[in-house]
């Protein structure tokens, strides 16, 4: 530069020697610190794998702004930084290699996996933090950890058990995506793409055998899963139906007739299943009215005892041997082209269904003392606008779903005992006792 | 001893002071910190929480690979540096609103640092090296001035930075190195070399004001002008943060001293010399006693380009004049050569009579009247009151310099 001012050697000339002579760290500016002042900030972790961007430039520009003025300022400066393990992103990188290679994780196994991944995220690690370097940024590197270093494992377990032994962490019913073959998938490994469906019209007789409602489906394999028949509360068609029983077809079994304002009145017959287990919709209506949540096949896909008749066959399969036998008994009314969104695997392309599996929650209470706390000012919000919105959420706080399908993460530190079958949660890698019998296992 | 984790590090570092993210993951991660902290410690893990907006592009846009509009950071601090990039994000960090970027932003930025550094190119080629503001007598006029308004800027900043108003504490520095010490501190100190000593030190100590935002360039200025290196001495990041200091507020005096350069500035620009050299001009300032004027009178003379300035008690006659707030100041018609000028407006004159003559013609043409579609008709009235509206201000200019 022709005014003798070199910038890209002066910044990479001057962060080295700052950071080597340890002005980030804690006592970097001893000479000037204030007796009792105190400063600390903390870097919510980049993606370990991640490539910075225009709003991580601004995050840490204004965190490092912060922390510049406190430490001239006199204050003892804590700004801590550290990375994210990143599960879905780092576990996708993965795959897709492994998939390159020909090979999956469930080939490999776990174990290989896990060496994989912890490779490249030494490979890959420092990308990150080096970028951030040349953004000025002072944070206290010494210090810098990895949300899946030993010490942050060993607080997640510890976390864990306290929580659990609380009675604070519990295992519930959740839906999630699921692949037939391989479990249950996270929601950006899945693709949703138009796919030339069929809609089923049905017969659903009354109980009483006063009449029928018409009720239309793309999926009829998944009608045993029923537990209510559901119509628009303002629906003058079906107004005076709310509350009379359904007697499934082909079934012994009943359902009721329930209003629920999120139907649409206009698409299809304005008369809709309700599956709660196999449908995301469906659950959240289960969940508003209290209905049973009935799964009809197993992990593999292939019916189970709801299924009457049709047990043992796999779901699909059985599409039009079920659709055949309703035709026959004269539940099925028409049939017509329908083409419609459904999602895939992003790897092998094969048709994804919602299905309720046991997951792990933090349950909600968690937050009441935080909320009371924010409430009476012990945290204050820059704008403070955001305390309306805060509240708001925590208003409508549900428990909170803490497991997810991947290998690239904490594993949840519960066990259970081969002899007596108790499920506890423990901060040991390999528990060599039961606590409820204490008999080595 | 464990470099990750020490025995005072909860005492003194929990809660955390201030937490700084984006409000989009508020429920997502802050809320949910929140709880753990909570159950966990018993307290709250943060006593602020500053959420900050979206980066988005000039016009407002999300920024996006397909779009096109992305801007990348490393990009951006190899072409500029990583001290512009930060100003700018700064700078445009207004609370609860987006941040637009965009790379006139960065070049506008550019410059400001390439003011900075021929500041401290001028101040260099007068004095090598300056002293450290602590133990340092500020004295002269012009220094105690500048002092006061850094005084100002110190304020402004902190109380900004306390409030995490990033926008607003990089603007007073902005403003304050530019507009305050570029443009008048370092122009004024041409009338009194004397205070560029001091000026040096008080830019040193607005290094340190700015060093949080562009933590390299005040680096490399801050030892520039010490005579010091990095290598050799300790950083500027380790430096007291500037304190305002107990000195009265000293600015009134060059309120005026300004005021008046700018007002001799347009009086000159009417007889058509500015930033030419004139040879007079009187300044009627009221209430200023004669220590004063004589204070004032080298700044005024030198920066309003005056060969001889004079206080005046009463307008002059026969001179262009012009009133600003706290004075007004006068060029006297005989001491400027005013026959370029005059033979200019009588030329300008003569023109628009012409085209006044032709419009009024055509205008008072029966048959074109006639037959002119309605629209040309009206543009052609337009540009004849256009003419002689220009017309009698000319006479009227022409009219006060042949008095």
């Amino acid at each position: 530069m022709s005014n003798g001012y070199n910038t890209q050697e002066t910044e990479n000339n001057f962060y080295k020697i700052w950071e080597q002579r340890r002005y980030f760290e804690i006592d970097g500016n001893k000479a000037i610190q204030e007796e009792g002042k105190n400063f600390s900030i903390m870097m919510p972790p980049p993606n370990v794998t991640g490539r910075l961007h225009i709003g991580h430039a601004l995050t840490f520009t204004l965190q490092d702004i912060i922390t510049r003025y406190k430490r001239m300022d006199g204050y003892k400066t804590l700004w801590q930084p550290g990375t994210d393990h990143a599960g879905i992103a780092t576990q996708n990188v993965v795959e897709k290699q492994l998939l390159a290679e020909g090979t999956t994780k469930e080939e490999i196994g776990r174990e290989a996996f896990l060496k994989r991944a912890w490779e490249w995220k030494a490979e890959s690690a420092g990308i990150m933090t080096e970028q951030l370097r040349k953004m000025g940024v002072s944070p206290a590197w010494e210090r810098e950890r990895f949300t899946m270093d030993a010490g942050l494992q060993k607080s997640v377990k510890e976390a864990f058990v306290h929580l659990y032994n609380e009675g604070l962490i519990i295992r519930g019913n959740y839906m999630v995506n699921w692949y037939t073959h391989d479990g249950a998938l996270s929601d950006i490994e899945v693709e949703h793409e138009d796919h030339d469906g069929k809609f089923y019209y049905m017969k659903y007789p009354f109980a009483d055998g006063s009449g029928h409602v018409e009720v239309a489906t793309t999926r009829p394999e998944t009608y045993f899963g029923d537990t209510a028949v559901m119509v628009h509360p303002d629906d003058e068609r079906y107004k005076a139906l709310i509350g009379k029983k359904i007697k499934l077809p082909l079934l012994d079994r009943e359902v009721a007739i329930i209003a629920d304002s999120h139907v649409e009145m206009d698409f299809g017959t304005g008369v809709v299943k309700v599956t709660p287990a196999h449908d995301q919709n469906d659950y959240e209506v289960g969940k508003r009215h209290d209905l049973e949540f009935i799964t009809v096949f197993d992990e593999k896909g292939i019916l189970n005892d709801y299924a009457g008749e049709f047990k043992g066959l796999e779901r699909l399969e059985a599409r039009e041997i079920i659709v055949k036998r309703l035709d026959e008994e004269g539940f099925m009314i028409k049939i017509e082209d329908h083409k419609h969104q459904v999602g895939h695997c992003y790897r092998c392309k094969n048709i994804v269904e919602p299905y309720i599996s046991k997951q792990w929650f933090v349950r909600k209470e968690v937050a009441d003392k935080s909320i009371e706390k924010t409430n009476a000012g012990e945290a204050k919000f820059f704008p403070p606008h955001w305390i309306n919105s805060y509240n708001s959420w925590m208003g409508d706080l549900r428990d909170w779903c803490i497991s997810r399908q991947l290998w690239w993460g904490h594993q949840i530190p519960v066990f259970y005992c081969d002899d007596c079958e108790h499920e506890f949660a423990s901060q040991e890698e390999r528990p060599e006792s039961c606590p409820n019998v204490p008999l080595k296992i | 001893m464990d470099k990750l984790f020490q025995s005072n590090d909860m005492k003194d570092f929990y809660p955390n002071t201030l937490l700084i993210t984006g409000f989009d993951i508020l429920f997502f991660w802050v809320a949910r910190m929140m709880m753990m902290g909570e159950n966990f410690n018993g307290e709250l893990p943060f006593n602020h929480i500053y959420l900050h907006a979206l980066v988005r592009d000039e016009n407002g846009d999300k920024m996006s690979k397909s779009k096109g509009n992305v801007i990348d950071p490393l990009d951006m601090v190899n072409k500029y540096s990583a001290d512009i990039l930060r100003f700018t994000l700064a700078i445009s960090a207004a609370q609860g609103r987006d941040i637009r970027m965009s790379t006139e932003k960065l070049e506008q930025n550019r410059n400001f640092t390439n003011k900075l550094i021929n500041a401290a190119k001028y101040l260099q080629m007068n004095v090598e090296t300056f002293p450290d503001m602590s133990g340092f007598c500020v004295e002269t006029d012009l220094g105690r001035y500048m002092m006061s308004r850094l005084n100002f800027a110190t304020k402004e900043v902190r109380a900004s930075l306390d409030e995490y108003k990033f926008n607003d504490a990089a603007l007073v520095m902005y403003k304050f190195l530019w507009n305050e010490f570029c443009d008048w501190g370092i122009e004024l100190s041409k009338a009194d070399k004397g205070s560029i000593v001091e000026l040096g030190a008080i830019f040193k100590e607005a290094m340190k004001l700015l060093h949080p935002f562009m933590p390299f360039i005040t680096e490399y200025l801050y030892h520039q002008l010490s005579g010091t290196s990095l290598q050799e001495s300790d950083s500027i990041m380790i430096q007291k943060f500037p304190f305002k200091t107990k000195q009265r507020k000293e600015e009134r005096k060059f309120e005026i001293i300004m005021d008046a350069i700018v007002s001799i500035r347009r009086a000159k620009v009417l007889v058509d010399l500015a930033n030419q050299k004139i040879e007079k001009a009187f300044v009627k300032i009221d209430g200023v006693s004669d220590e004063d004027r004589a204070m004032m009178l080298p700044f005024i003379t030198r920066l309003a380009k005056v060969e001889v300035l004079e206080f005046t008690e009463i307008k002059v006659e026969n001179a262009v004049s012009d009133i600003a707030d706290f004075c007004e100041t006068f060029i006297p018609t005989d001491s400027i050569d005013l026959s370029s000028i005059i033979s200019k407006l009588q030329k300008q004159d003569e023109k628009l009579q012409k085209e006044i003559d032709k419009l009024s013609n055509m205008l008072s043409n029966e048959r074109f009247v006639a037959n002119a579609p309605e629209d040309v008709l009206a543009k052609n009235r337009e540009l004849l009151a256009d003419a002689s509206t220009k017309q009698s201000k000319v006479l009227e200019q022409l009219h006060s310099l042949q008095k």
